[in-house]
């Protein structure tokens, strides 16, 4: 956790973010104020913008590209290993680090609303669940492309590969929700409407919790997580 | 760790182990994630519990006997994703009973095209079906909200009141697992609209098959051969009769009517049914007149001409007609009704006045005689004219003291709306409505509708500014700042 905040990249990272964030921040309230929009949330068309599943698919390799990857180049993946720490608690701290810096990241928007709704106390019109259960499904999202981040950076030790194949494998699973819109119908449709993140941001920004995404993305950070540890074991060994 | 020393047999022993335990995990994975897909939960947050189902549909679709299967092909629905998420609290509640199937003509064009072969259905629509056995209810997506018109006066395109969605696919439901469709009889025998009739102007093919997408079953009647109205119609039509009928076929309608019946008259100005008199005695009275009104030429050739299509345009706070309001019902070769005003006749009260025109038209009496008719004050009957109104005999007891719908009657000024030449979505809404309201099929069920959501920022340009300047500006580079100084307390 502490070696992101003295890393100058993580305030580029946070600077670009909120910059991101910020101007769909803007360009929504000003948008749905000016044409009297009614029918959606701030919340809503905030996260379910092109420019929030854009900042959510490049931050997260960003963010875990260093993990291990770093670690092996420098050498000091031997030092870690020999001290008394196991694989998974190693694992697991590195993961709640980013988890921890990625809700940094996503803060300000919690604050934008904060500003609109405590300090110039407009009650935008949305209940307590419509405001959390985004947020929960943000940082759900996030853990799970964490996780695989965590995973494709132990894999190699130059961090440009590793942001670049873990990008490659987060858009190839965020892509699996645009099947949707191919006309598939029947059971397969069925699958890819339980795996995609659009429908499933959808459903929870109205404010529905449904534990299935919960389930779904719970249980693959963890296999992910699991597999990111066995490729530290399976290191151990080889050397 | 690292410093225990492993044997090579040893370490592809421990990698062996290392491959099962990963495949171990993905069973795992894979077991955990399929339970939780078949048994899951949901609860709605949302405002106004938009998306929750009342105890009512709950049930229903608990003590569902057998699969219901529900296709949605909606081609540009604004209502899409509030249908989906509707219909996905429907699959939670009904589990297996439920089977949601999307069809979108754009994407898949062949699928959607053989189903519309099959279920005889325009692909324009933005239809769900529903489907149980044999039976079909289709329920159109405009069925499933209320305008509020209120705006319209302003120019503004009229927003959504209320959503109607549980309403109507419960009310699907529960008609399609009836099973038998209900009757609705069509009366021949007096050159009535045949409902078999697709190609000529003059049939009612095209509204048949409407019926039939409704779940119930158009039949023609002919009370000279049967003697009487059959026990299982839900409901008589008299669309347009040339010829009266006989006094016997009077006698057999008039039964029906005490015994709780539902009869709907449809008589333009060129029809006669001879139930005028049975109809006077519910508060029903039928005029002798065409309803006409004298209209302006568009586009600066400052003509007049004459109008002989009835528009109505004020329609009554009732359910059959509340879904018509903010739009015009053309009435073709339409007759004028007129509201008992007898004090003495009890079933005068029970009388509303369904749909009205504009002050413009005018009851012309002598249509037949006058080549241009005009209004004739004294003579002719001035407007507004009631253009449909309904009897209703309200609540009666019935069978082990449940109480059931008494009579009910519809009269409606023209029979020529309905006719294959003429039919518009209008005025099928307006008679499909009136059936289910004769029906009492969805107002029965008793769902209130949901009040749309609406979430409308009226946030000053002033505090937009600075919002804007915290987003942009001050929270972005708090954060460059904090980078620069972390930068060079580093070098340091």
């Amino acid at each position: 956790m502490k070696s992101y905040f003295v890393s100058p990249v993580a305030y580029i990272l946070l600077f670009s973010c909120s910059l991101i964030n910020g101007a769909s921040f803007v360009f929504w309230l000003n948008y749905l104020s000016i044409n009297n929009i009614k029918e959606f949330t701030l919340l809503q068309a905030c996260m379910n913008a092109f420019f929030f599943w854009f900042l959510l698919l490049v931050q997260v390799p960003v963010l875990t590209m260093r993990s291990f990857a770093e670690e092996y180049k420098l050498g000091t993946i031997e030092m870690i290993l020999t001290a008394p720490v196991r694989e998974w608690e190693l694992v697991l701290s590195k993961f709640l680090g980013s988890v921890c810096f990625f809700a940094v990241l996503w803060m300000p928007m919690a604050l934008y609303l904060a500003v609109l709704r405590i300090v110039y106390g407009h009650p935008l019109g949305m209940s307590v669940g419509m405001i959390v259960l985004p947020f929960l499904m943000l940082l759900l999202i996030g853990m799970f492309f964490i996780s695989i981040g965590l995973f494709v950076s132990s894999l190699t030790k130059n961090q440009i590969i590793a942001a670049i194949l873990s990008f490659a494998l987060i858009f190839l699973i965020f892509s699996l929700s645009f099947l949707i819109y191919l006309g598939i119908g029947g059971q397969t449709r069925e699958m890819i409407s339980y795996l995609s993140f659009l429908d499933q941001m959808d459903t929870f920004s109205r404010g529905i919790f449904d534990s299935r995404p919960v389930v779904l993305l719970g249980s693959a950070t963890f296999f992910f997580l699991f597999l990111t540890e066995k490729i530290l074991e399976w290191r151990r060994l080889r050397e | 760790m690292k410093g225990v020393t492993v044997s090579h047999p040893l370490r592809f022993q421990l990698r062996i182990n290392n491959i099962l335990t990963i495949l171990l995990m993905f069973a795992i994975v894979w077991i955990v994630n399929y339970l939780g897909y078949k048994y899951y939960y949901r609860k709605d947050f949302s405002k106004g519990g938009m998306y929750t189902l009342s105890s009512k549909t709950i049930n229903v679709l608990k003590s569902l006997p057998e699969p219901v299967k529900i296709i949605v092909c909606l081609t540009n629905s604004k209502l899409q994703s509030d249908i989906d998420n509707l219909l996905k609290e429907y699959k939670y509640y009904g589990g297996n009973k439920i089977i949601i199937e999307h069809i979108d003509p754009a994407l898949n064009l062949e699928r959607a095209e053989a189903l519309a072969k099959r279920l005889k259905f325009d692909l324009q629509e933005n239809v769900i079906i529903f489907e149980y056995k044999n039976f079909h209810k289709f329920v159109n997506d405009n069925q499933l909200v209320e305008y509020d018109n209120s705006v319209a006066m302003f120019g503004q395109s009229p927003s959504i009141k209320a959503f109607k969605g549980e309403q109507q696919f419960t009310a699907a439901i529960l008609s399609v697992v009836e099973g038998k469709p209900s009757k609705v009889y069509f009366l021949t025998g007096h050159g009535e609209r045949n409902i078999d009739n697709y190609n000529q102007p003059g049939g009612y093919g095209i509204i048949a098959t409407q019926i039939r997408k409704e779940n119930m079953e158009p039949l023609t009647l002919n009370l000279l051969e049967s003697g009487a109205v059959p026990e299982d119609a839900a409901v008589v039509v008299v669309a347009g009769p040339k010829n009266p009928l006989s006094p016997s076929e009077i006698q057999a309608i008039t039964h029906y009517l005490d015994s709780k019946g539902k009869l709907i008259v449809l008589e333009g100005s060129n029809s006669n049914s001879g139930l005028e008199p049975l109809l006077s005695k519910y508060g029903i009275i039928f005029q002798n007149d065409k309803v006409v009104a004298i209209g302006r030429l568009v586009g600066g050739l400052g003509g007049e001409m004459l109008i002989d299509k009835a528009a109505g345009t004020h329609f009554a706070d009732h359910p059959a007609v509340k879904p018509m309001i903010g739009y015009t019902l053309q009435l073709p070769d339409c007759r004028s009704i007129a509201l008992s005003t007898d004090s003495s006749n009890p079933n005068v009260k029970k009388v509303t006045a369904l749909v009205k025109t504009p002050e413009g038209f005018w009851g012309e009496v002598n249509w037949k005689e006058e080549e241009r008719p005009k209004y004739d004050p004294g003579v002719d009957i001035p407007g507004p004219l009631i253009l449909a109104a309904v009897y209703d005999g309200g609540e009666v007891p019935g069978k082990e003291g449940i109480h059931v719908f008494g009579t009910r009657i519809a009269a409606v000024g023209s029979s020529s709306f309905l006719a294959n030449q003429n039919i518009k979505p209008d005025g099928v809404d307006f008679f499909i409505n009136l059936l289910n309201w004769m029906l009492q099929k969805e107002m029965a069920l008793g769902i209130a509708p949901k009040s749309v959501q609406e979430f409308g920022l009226s946030i000053p340009a002033s505090q937009r500014q600075t919002v804007a300047m915290i987003c942009l500006v001050t929270i972005p580079f708090a954060f460059l700042v904090l980078g620069v100084g972390m930068y060079f307390s580093r070098r340091r």
